[in-house]
Protein backbone atom coordinates (compact mmCIF):
# COMPACT_ATOMS: atom_id res chain seq x y z
CA UNK A 1 0.00 0.00 0.00
CA UNK A 2 1.45 3.09 -0.62
CA UNK A 3 1.61 5.86 1.82
CA UNK A 4 1.72 9.64 1.36
CA UNK A 5 1.34 12.21 3.84
CA UNK A 6 -0.92 14.73 3.61
CA UNK A 7 -0.68 17.82 2.44
CA UNK A 8 0.13 20.92 4.76
CA UNK A 9 -2.66 23.55 4.86
CA UNK A 10 -5.78 24.34 2.58
CA UNK A 11 -6.10 27.22 1.18
CA UNK A 12 -9.05 29.27 1.38
CA UNK A 13 -9.62 28.58 -2.75
CA UNK A 14 -9.85 24.88 -1.76
CA UNK A 15 -12.40 25.35 0.63
CA UNK A 16 -16.19 25.29 0.14
CA UNK A 17 -17.54 28.87 0.98
CA UNK A 18 -19.63 27.66 3.99
CA UNK A 19 -16.35 26.42 5.71
CA UNK A 20 -14.93 29.93 5.50
CA UNK A 21 -18.00 31.01 7.18
CA UNK A 22 -16.66 32.01 11.11
CA UNK A 23 -13.52 33.85 10.01
CA UNK A 24 -15.54 35.99 7.86
CA UNK A 25 -17.98 36.10 10.59
CA UNK A 26 -15.34 37.19 12.78
CA UNK A 27 -13.78 39.83 10.64
CA UNK A 28 -17.54 41.42 9.76
CA UNK A 29 -18.49 41.48 13.53
CA UNK A 30 -15.02 42.99 14.33
CA UNK A 31 -15.23 46.10 11.36
CA UNK A 32 -19.21 46.55 12.72
CA UNK A 33 -17.70 47.34 16.26
CA UNK A 34 -14.70 49.63 15.32
CA UNK A 35 -17.62 51.46 13.49
CA UNK A 36 -19.91 51.79 16.49
CA UNK A 37 -17.20 52.33 18.76
CA UNK A 38 -16.54 55.68 16.58
CA UNK A 39 -19.79 56.40 15.99
CA UNK A 40 -21.97 55.72 18.87
CA UNK A 41 -19.41 55.62 21.53
CA UNK A 42 -19.80 51.82 22.09
CA UNK A 43 -17.44 51.04 24.17
CA UNK A 44 -13.50 49.37 22.87
CA UNK A 45 -13.68 46.23 25.30
CA UNK A 46 -17.21 45.36 24.15
CA UNK A 47 -18.81 44.03 21.10
CA UNK A 48 -17.09 41.33 19.74
CA UNK A 49 -14.00 43.62 18.14
CA UNK A 50 -11.35 42.67 20.71
CA UNK A 51 -10.41 46.07 21.89
CA UNK A 52 -10.37 44.72 25.20
CA UNK A 53 -6.59 45.69 26.66
CA UNK A 54 -5.78 48.18 24.74
CA UNK A 55 -7.70 51.31 26.50
CA UNK A 56 -8.96 52.51 29.69
CA UNK A 57 -12.14 53.78 27.83
CA UNK A 58 -14.89 50.91 29.37
CA UNK A 59 -17.40 50.74 31.33
CA UNK A 60 -15.82 50.76 34.73
CA UNK A 61 -14.35 54.09 34.09
CA UNK A 62 -17.30 55.82 32.33
CA UNK A 63 -19.92 57.70 34.27
CA UNK A 64 -23.53 58.57 33.41
CA UNK A 65 -24.95 61.51 34.66
CA UNK A 66 -28.75 62.52 34.78
CA UNK A 67 -29.75 66.18 34.95
CA UNK A 68 -33.57 66.78 35.01
CA UNK A 69 -34.07 70.91 33.54
CA UNK A 70 -36.55 72.25 36.43
CA UNK A 71 -38.45 75.20 36.05
CA UNK A 72 -35.89 76.64 39.25
CA UNK A 73 -32.89 75.51 37.47
CA UNK A 74 -30.81 72.05 36.69
CA UNK A 75 -30.50 69.42 39.38
CA UNK A 76 -28.44 66.22 39.14
CA UNK A 77 -30.99 63.11 39.57
CA UNK A 78 -29.54 59.88 41.13
CA UNK A 79 -30.20 56.44 39.32
CA UNK A 80 -31.37 53.86 41.86
CA UNK A 81 -29.60 50.70 42.10
CA UNK A 82 -32.96 49.04 40.15
CA UNK A 83 -31.84 50.66 37.05
CA UNK A 84 -28.27 49.24 36.83
CA UNK A 85 -28.85 47.40 34.10
CA UNK A 86 -30.32 50.19 31.87
CA UNK A 87 -27.25 52.59 33.23
CA UNK A 88 -24.43 49.99 32.09
CA UNK A 89 -26.20 49.94 28.64
CA UNK A 90 -26.31 53.34 28.41
CA UNK A 91 -22.56 53.79 29.63
CA UNK A 92 -21.18 51.08 27.42
CA UNK A 93 -23.09 51.49 25.00
CA UNK A 94 -24.92 55.29 24.41
CA UNK A 95 -27.23 55.71 21.59
CA UNK A 96 -29.79 57.34 21.32
CA UNK A 97 -32.79 54.08 22.55
CA UNK A 98 -30.29 53.54 25.68
CA UNK A 99 -29.96 56.76 26.42
CA UNK A 100 -34.09 57.49 26.42
CA UNK A 101 -34.90 54.22 27.93
CA UNK A 102 -32.97 55.51 31.24
CA UNK A 103 -34.59 59.04 31.12
CA UNK A 104 -38.09 57.14 30.62
CA UNK A 105 -38.21 55.55 33.57
CA UNK A 106 -36.01 58.72 35.71
CA UNK A 107 -38.67 61.42 34.69
CA UNK A 108 -41.10 59.60 37.77
CA UNK A 109 -38.22 61.04 39.92
CA UNK A 110 -38.71 64.14 38.37
CA UNK A 111 -42.31 64.97 37.69
CA UNK A 112 -41.55 68.91 37.30
CA UNK A 113 -38.95 68.54 34.58
CA UNK A 114 -39.37 69.94 31.75
CA UNK A 115 -36.52 67.67 30.18
CA UNK A 116 -33.77 65.14 31.22
CA UNK A 117 -30.14 65.64 29.60
CA UNK A 118 -28.51 62.48 30.14
CA UNK A 119 -24.15 62.70 29.59
CA UNK A 120 -22.16 59.99 29.49
CA UNK A 121 -19.10 60.93 30.23
CA UNK A 122 -15.38 58.99 29.60
CA UNK A 123 -12.32 59.29 32.04
CA UNK A 124 -8.99 60.52 30.30
CA UNK A 125 -6.06 60.09 32.92
CA UNK A 126 -2.83 62.40 32.18
CA UNK A 127 -0.23 60.75 30.94
CA UNK A 128 2.56 62.22 33.05
CA UNK A 129 0.61 63.00 36.09
CA UNK A 130 -2.03 60.08 35.85
CA UNK A 131 -4.89 62.80 37.64
CA UNK A 132 -8.09 61.54 35.90
CA UNK A 133 -10.42 63.94 34.00
CA UNK A 134 -14.03 63.47 32.29
CA UNK A 135 -14.70 63.83 28.88
CA UNK A 136 -17.85 64.23 27.49
CA UNK A 137 -18.38 61.33 24.95
CA UNK A 138 -22.52 61.65 24.59
CA UNK A 139 -25.98 63.94 25.78
CA UNK A 140 -28.87 63.95 24.88
CA UNK A 141 -32.16 65.69 25.65
CA UNK A 142 -35.94 64.22 26.23
CA UNK A 143 -38.76 66.19 26.83
CA UNK A 144 -40.69 65.03 29.25
CA UNK A 145 -43.57 62.93 28.00
CA UNK A 146 -47.02 64.86 27.52
CA UNK B 1 -10.28 -0.10 -2.12
CA UNK B 2 -7.68 -0.57 -4.63
CA UNK B 3 -3.91 -1.77 -3.85
CA UNK B 4 -2.62 1.18 -5.80
CA UNK B 5 -4.76 4.08 -4.52
CA UNK B 6 -2.90 6.83 -1.87
CA UNK B 7 -3.67 6.58 1.72
CA UNK B 8 -3.77 9.91 2.98
CA UNK B 9 -2.76 9.49 6.86
CA UNK B 10 -2.28 12.08 9.97
CA UNK B 11 1.18 11.59 11.06
CA UNK B 12 0.43 12.74 14.33
CA UNK B 13 -0.48 12.17 17.99
CA UNK B 14 -1.55 8.46 18.11
CA UNK B 15 -4.93 8.24 17.65
CA UNK B 16 -6.36 11.12 15.59
CA UNK B 17 -5.45 14.68 15.37
CA UNK B 18 -8.71 16.19 14.36
CA UNK B 19 -10.46 13.75 17.22
CA UNK B 20 -7.74 16.02 19.83
CA UNK B 21 -9.06 19.44 18.33
CA UNK B 22 -12.56 18.84 19.12
CA UNK B 23 -12.15 16.98 22.61
CA UNK B 24 -10.21 19.88 23.51
CA UNK B 25 -12.40 22.38 22.54
CA UNK B 26 -15.57 20.35 23.80
CA UNK B 27 -13.17 20.51 27.26
CA UNK B 28 -12.72 24.20 26.92
CA UNK B 29 -16.71 24.83 26.35
CA UNK B 30 -17.55 22.59 29.33
CA UNK B 31 -15.19 24.29 31.89
CA UNK B 32 -15.63 27.92 30.57
CA UNK B 33 -19.42 28.14 30.13
CA UNK B 34 -21.82 31.51 29.98
CA UNK B 35 -22.25 33.20 33.44
CA UNK B 36 -26.16 32.25 33.73
CA UNK B 37 -27.08 28.98 34.32
CA UNK B 38 -29.84 28.85 31.95
CA UNK B 39 -26.77 29.76 29.31
CA UNK B 40 -25.06 27.12 31.08
CA UNK B 41 -26.53 24.29 31.61
CA UNK B 42 -27.72 23.46 27.88
CA UNK B 43 -23.89 24.25 26.49
CA UNK B 44 -22.47 21.51 29.71
CA UNK B 45 -25.41 18.99 28.61
CA UNK B 46 -24.38 19.13 24.49
CA UNK B 47 -20.34 19.48 24.76
CA UNK B 48 -20.43 16.98 27.94
CA UNK B 49 -22.44 14.52 25.49
CA UNK B 50 -20.26 15.40 22.69
CA UNK B 51 -17.10 14.58 25.12
CA UNK B 52 -18.77 11.18 26.61
CA UNK B 53 -20.08 10.02 23.14
CA UNK B 54 -17.21 10.17 20.32
CA UNK B 55 -19.28 8.95 17.66
CA UNK B 56 -21.53 12.00 18.00
CA UNK B 57 -18.16 14.77 18.64
CA UNK B 58 -18.27 14.66 14.84
CA UNK B 59 -21.89 14.69 13.94
CA UNK B 60 -22.05 18.60 12.73
CA UNK B 61 -24.94 19.01 14.23
CA UNK B 62 -23.44 19.00 17.83
CA UNK B 63 -21.69 21.47 16.70
CA UNK B 64 -24.55 23.56 15.33
CA UNK B 65 -26.37 22.88 18.73
CA UNK B 66 -23.41 24.07 20.13
CA UNK B 67 -23.38 26.92 17.98
CA UNK B 68 -26.48 28.20 18.62
CA UNK B 69 -26.26 27.56 22.35
CA UNK B 70 -23.24 30.18 22.07
CA UNK B 71 -24.67 32.47 19.91
CA UNK B 72 -28.39 33.35 21.66
CA UNK B 73 -26.90 35.00 24.60
CA UNK B 74 -24.65 37.03 22.63
CA UNK B 75 -28.02 38.28 20.33
CA UNK B 76 -29.53 38.35 23.71
CA UNK B 77 -26.68 40.22 25.62
CA UNK B 78 -25.30 42.63 22.26
CA UNK B 79 -23.24 43.97 22.15
CA UNK B 80 -22.12 43.21 25.89
CA UNK B 81 -20.76 39.96 26.18
CA UNK B 82 -17.33 39.89 26.50
CA UNK B 83 -14.96 39.07 23.70
CA UNK B 84 -13.85 35.67 23.97
CA UNK B 85 -18.03 34.81 23.81
CA UNK B 86 -18.23 35.88 20.36
CA UNK B 87 -14.72 33.54 19.73
CA UNK B 88 -16.43 30.76 21.72
CA UNK B 89 -19.50 30.91 19.24
CA UNK B 90 -17.37 31.34 16.20
CA UNK B 91 -15.10 28.14 17.18
CA UNK B 92 -18.31 26.05 17.29
CA UNK B 93 -19.64 27.31 14.04
CA UNK B 94 -16.00 26.69 12.33
CA UNK B 95 -16.23 23.04 13.46
CA UNK B 96 -19.93 22.92 12.46
CA UNK B 97 -18.99 23.96 9.09
CA UNK B 98 -15.77 22.16 8.68
CA UNK B 99 -16.81 18.74 9.20
CA UNK B 100 -18.42 18.09 6.15
CA UNK B 101 -15.65 18.74 4.19
CA UNK B 102 -14.35 16.80 2.01
CA UNK B 103 -10.94 16.83 4.59
CA UNK B 104 -12.54 17.70 7.60
CA UNK B 105 -9.02 18.23 9.74
CA UNK B 106 -7.52 20.60 7.17
CA UNK B 107 -10.95 22.73 6.90
CA UNK B 108 -10.74 22.88 10.82
CA UNK B 109 -7.13 23.81 10.94
CA UNK B 110 -7.50 26.41 8.01
CA UNK B 111 -10.20 27.49 10.22
CA UNK B 112 -8.22 27.72 13.50
CA UNK B 113 -5.76 29.48 12.02
CA UNK B 114 -7.93 32.32 10.54
CA UNK B 115 -9.56 32.30 13.84
CA UNK B 116 -6.64 32.97 15.37
CA UNK B 117 -4.85 35.19 12.95
CA UNK B 118 -7.57 37.70 12.88
CA UNK B 119 -8.42 37.69 16.43
CA UNK B 120 -4.87 39.13 16.90
CA UNK B 121 -5.02 41.20 13.78
CA UNK B 122 -7.72 43.45 15.91
CA UNK B 123 -6.40 43.35 18.76
CA UNK B 124 -2.94 44.58 17.68
CA UNK B 125 -5.01 47.46 15.58
CA UNK B 126 -6.65 48.96 18.43
CA UNK B 127 -3.87 49.10 20.12
CA UNK B 128 -1.55 50.41 17.90
CA UNK B 129 -3.92 52.58 15.51
CA UNK B 130 -7.12 53.30 17.35
CA UNK B 131 -6.80 53.40 20.76
CA UNK B 132 -5.29 57.22 22.18
CA UNK B 133 -3.98 56.11 25.19
CA UNK B 134 -2.33 52.67 24.34
CA UNK B 135 0.80 53.67 22.44
CA UNK B 136 1.78 56.65 25.40
CA UNK B 137 1.76 54.13 28.00
CA UNK B 138 -1.02 55.27 30.16
CA UNK B 139 -3.10 52.31 29.81
CA UNK B 140 -0.74 49.77 31.52
CA UNK B 141 0.42 52.21 33.79
CA UNK B 142 -3.48 52.86 34.64
CA UNK B 143 -4.21 49.05 34.50
CA UNK B 144 -1.07 48.22 36.47
CA UNK B 145 -2.56 50.29 39.76
CA UNK B 146 -6.34 49.83 39.47
CA UNK B 147 -6.74 46.40 38.01
CA UNK B 148 -6.53 44.34 41.17
CA UNK B 149 -5.05 41.17 38.79
CA UNK B 150 -1.84 43.22 37.94
CA UNK B 151 -1.30 44.06 41.53
CA UNK B 152 1.40 41.29 42.36
CA UNK B 153 3.09 42.58 39.11
CA UNK B 154 3.18 46.02 39.71
CA UNK B 155 4.87 45.50 43.60
CA UNK B 156 7.07 43.06 42.14
CA UNK B 157 8.60 44.49 38.94
CA UNK B 158 6.93 48.10 39.09
CA UNK B 159 8.20 48.44 42.37
CA UNK B 160 5.23 50.51 43.94
CA UNK B 161 4.21 49.57 47.30
CA UNK B 162 1.08 48.99 48.88
CA UNK B 163 0.34 52.20 50.42
CA UNK B 164 0.75 54.15 47.18
CA UNK B 165 -2.19 51.32 45.58
CA UNK B 166 -4.06 51.90 48.12
CA UNK B 167 -3.84 56.24 47.85
CA UNK B 168 -3.88 55.73 44.14
CA UNK B 169 -7.12 53.34 44.49
CA UNK B 170 -8.56 55.63 47.20
CA UNK B 171 -8.11 58.87 44.79
CA UNK B 172 -9.51 57.11 41.59
CA UNK B 173 -12.69 56.13 43.56
CA UNK B 174 -13.27 59.51 44.96
CA UNK B 175 -12.85 60.98 41.07
CA UNK B 176 -15.22 57.99 39.85
CA UNK B 177 -17.89 58.52 42.56
CA UNK B 178 -17.72 62.66 42.54
CA UNK B 179 -21.26 63.42 40.93
CA UNK B 180 -18.96 66.83 39.44
CA UNK B 181 -18.87 66.34 35.34
CA UNK B 182 -15.47 68.64 36.18
CA UNK B 183 -11.83 67.83 37.23
CA UNK B 184 -11.49 67.23 40.73
CA UNK B 185 -10.62 70.42 42.65
CA UNK B 186 -8.59 68.59 45.03
CA UNK B 187 -4.50 68.93 44.71
CA UNK B 188 -2.98 66.64 45.04
CA UNK B 189 -6.21 64.49 43.68
CA UNK B 190 -4.43 60.89 45.50
CA UNK B 191 -2.86 62.17 48.55
CA UNK B 192 -0.14 59.76 49.18
CA UNK B 193 -0.05 58.18 45.84
CA UNK B 194 4.10 58.03 44.13
CA UNK B 195 4.48 56.53 40.78
CA UNK B 196 8.22 55.10 40.48
CA UNK B 197 10.32 55.39 37.50
CA UNK B 198 10.49 51.42 37.86
CA UNK B 199 6.17 51.18 37.09
CA UNK B 200 6.80 53.55 34.09
CA UNK B 201 9.88 51.02 32.92
CA UNK B 202 7.33 47.91 33.63
CA UNK B 203 4.43 49.80 31.37
CA UNK B 204 6.63 50.63 28.98
CA UNK B 205 7.82 47.07 28.39
CA UNK B 206 4.31 45.56 28.69
CA UNK B 207 3.20 48.26 25.56
CA UNK B 208 5.75 47.15 23.24
CA UNK B 209 5.48 43.74 23.81
CA UNK B 210 1.69 43.15 24.10
CA UNK B 211 1.75 45.07 20.77
CA UNK B 212 4.32 43.61 18.93
CA UNK B 213 3.78 40.56 20.24
CA UNK B 214 -0.18 40.05 18.72
CA UNK B 215 1.24 42.20 15.75
CA UNK B 216 3.72 38.84 15.32
CA UNK B 217 1.61 36.22 15.44
CA UNK B 218 -1.55 38.17 13.51
CA UNK B 219 1.26 38.22 10.89
CA UNK B 220 2.25 34.71 11.35
CA UNK B 221 -1.13 32.93 11.31
CA UNK B 222 -2.50 35.18 8.37
CA UNK B 223 1.03 34.77 6.21
CA UNK B 224 0.21 32.26 3.07
CA UNK B 225 0.94 28.67 4.37
CA UNK B 226 3.42 28.45 2.13
CA UNK B 227 5.71 31.35 3.46
CA UNK B 228 8.48 31.31 6.46
CA UNK B 229 6.50 32.60 8.70
CA UNK B 230 4.13 29.69 9.50
CA UNK B 231 7.15 28.09 11.61
CA UNK B 232 7.22 31.04 14.29
CA UNK B 233 3.81 30.26 15.27
CA UNK B 234 3.42 27.73 17.56
CA UNK B 235 5.52 29.41 19.45
CA UNK B 236 4.55 32.56 19.20
CA UNK B 237 0.91 31.47 20.49
CA UNK B 238 3.09 28.91 22.94
CA UNK B 239 4.61 32.05 24.21
CA UNK B 240 2.17 34.73 24.16
CA UNK B 241 0.05 32.01 26.65
CA UNK B 242 2.69 31.20 28.97
CA UNK B 243 3.75 35.16 29.31
CA UNK B 244 1.01 36.99 28.77
CA UNK B 245 -1.65 34.62 31.12
CA UNK B 246 0.81 34.44 34.15
CA UNK B 247 -0.73 37.87 35.32
CA UNK B 248 -3.91 38.65 32.92
CA UNK B 249 -5.87 35.69 34.01
CA UNK B 250 -8.30 35.84 31.76
CA UNK B 251 -8.79 31.95 31.67
CA UNK B 252 -11.58 31.58 28.75
CA UNK B 253 -9.66 33.92 26.33
CA UNK B 254 -6.31 31.74 27.00
CA UNK B 255 -7.97 28.23 26.86
CA UNK B 256 -9.98 29.26 23.80
CA UNK B 257 -6.79 30.40 22.33
CA UNK B 258 -4.75 27.11 23.26
CA UNK B 259 -7.68 24.64 21.84
CA UNK B 260 -8.04 26.67 18.05
CA UNK B 261 -3.75 26.25 18.45
CA UNK B 262 -4.03 22.68 18.86
CA UNK B 263 -6.76 22.91 16.14
CA UNK B 264 -4.36 24.76 13.44
CA UNK B 265 -1.52 22.36 13.74
CA UNK B 266 -0.15 20.58 10.73
CA UNK B 267 0.14 16.84 10.22
CA UNK B 268 4.04 17.19 10.86
CA UNK B 269 3.85 18.79 14.17
CA UNK B 270 3.47 15.64 15.97
CA UNK B 271 4.17 16.37 19.51
CA UNK B 272 2.57 20.58 19.44
CA UNK B 273 -0.84 20.05 20.48
CA UNK B 274 0.28 18.41 23.68
CA UNK B 275 2.20 21.57 23.97
CA UNK B 276 -1.05 23.19 23.79
CA UNK B 277 -2.77 21.21 26.49
CA UNK B 278 0.07 22.08 28.75
CA UNK B 279 -0.20 25.50 28.31
CA UNK B 280 -4.16 25.12 28.74
CA UNK B 281 -2.90 23.71 32.00
CA UNK B 282 -0.57 26.20 32.92
CA UNK B 283 -3.21 28.94 32.49
CA UNK B 284 -5.33 27.59 35.15
CA UNK B 285 -2.39 26.46 37.40
CA UNK B 286 -1.44 30.14 36.66
CA UNK B 287 -5.50 31.03 38.18
CA UNK B 288 -5.54 28.81 40.89
CA UNK B 289 -2.29 29.14 42.68
CA UNK B 290 -1.37 32.21 44.55
CA UNK B 291 2.14 31.91 43.47
CA UNK B 292 2.68 36.09 42.61
CA UNK B 293 1.24 36.91 46.26
CA UNK B 294 2.98 34.24 47.81
CA UNK B 295 6.18 35.80 45.82
CA UNK B 296 5.10 39.36 46.66
CA UNK B 297 4.97 38.05 50.40
CA UNK B 298 7.85 36.14 50.38
CA UNK B 299 10.42 39.08 49.02
CA UNK B 300 8.36 41.54 51.01
CA UNK B 301 11.05 43.63 53.50
CA UNK B 302 11.11 42.63 57.35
Amino acid sequence: MQEREASPEPTSGSLPLAARLSPLLLAGLACLQIALAFQVGLSPWKGGGFGMFSTNDHGAFRAVRVVALEPGGERVLHVPSEWVRLRRRAREWPTRRALGALAEVLFRAAPRARALRVEVWRTVFDAESLQPHRRLLVARRFEAPS
Amino acid sequence: MSAGAPVVRARGLPGDSLELALRFALLVLVLDPPLHWFQRVPIWAVASAGLLLPGLMRRPGLWLCLCGLTTWPLLWGWPFSDNHDYLRALLCLGVATSLPAPDPRRALAWNARWLIGLTFAFAALWKGLLSPDYLDGSFFRVTLLSDGRFHDLAVLLGGVTEASLSAFDAGLHAFLSADSASAPVSSPWAPGFVEPAALRRLAALLTAFTLLGEAAIALAFLWPPAGRLRRWRNGLLLGFGVASYSFATVRGFGWLLMALGAAQCENRERRTPLLYVGVFVLIEVYRSVPWSHALVTLLAPG
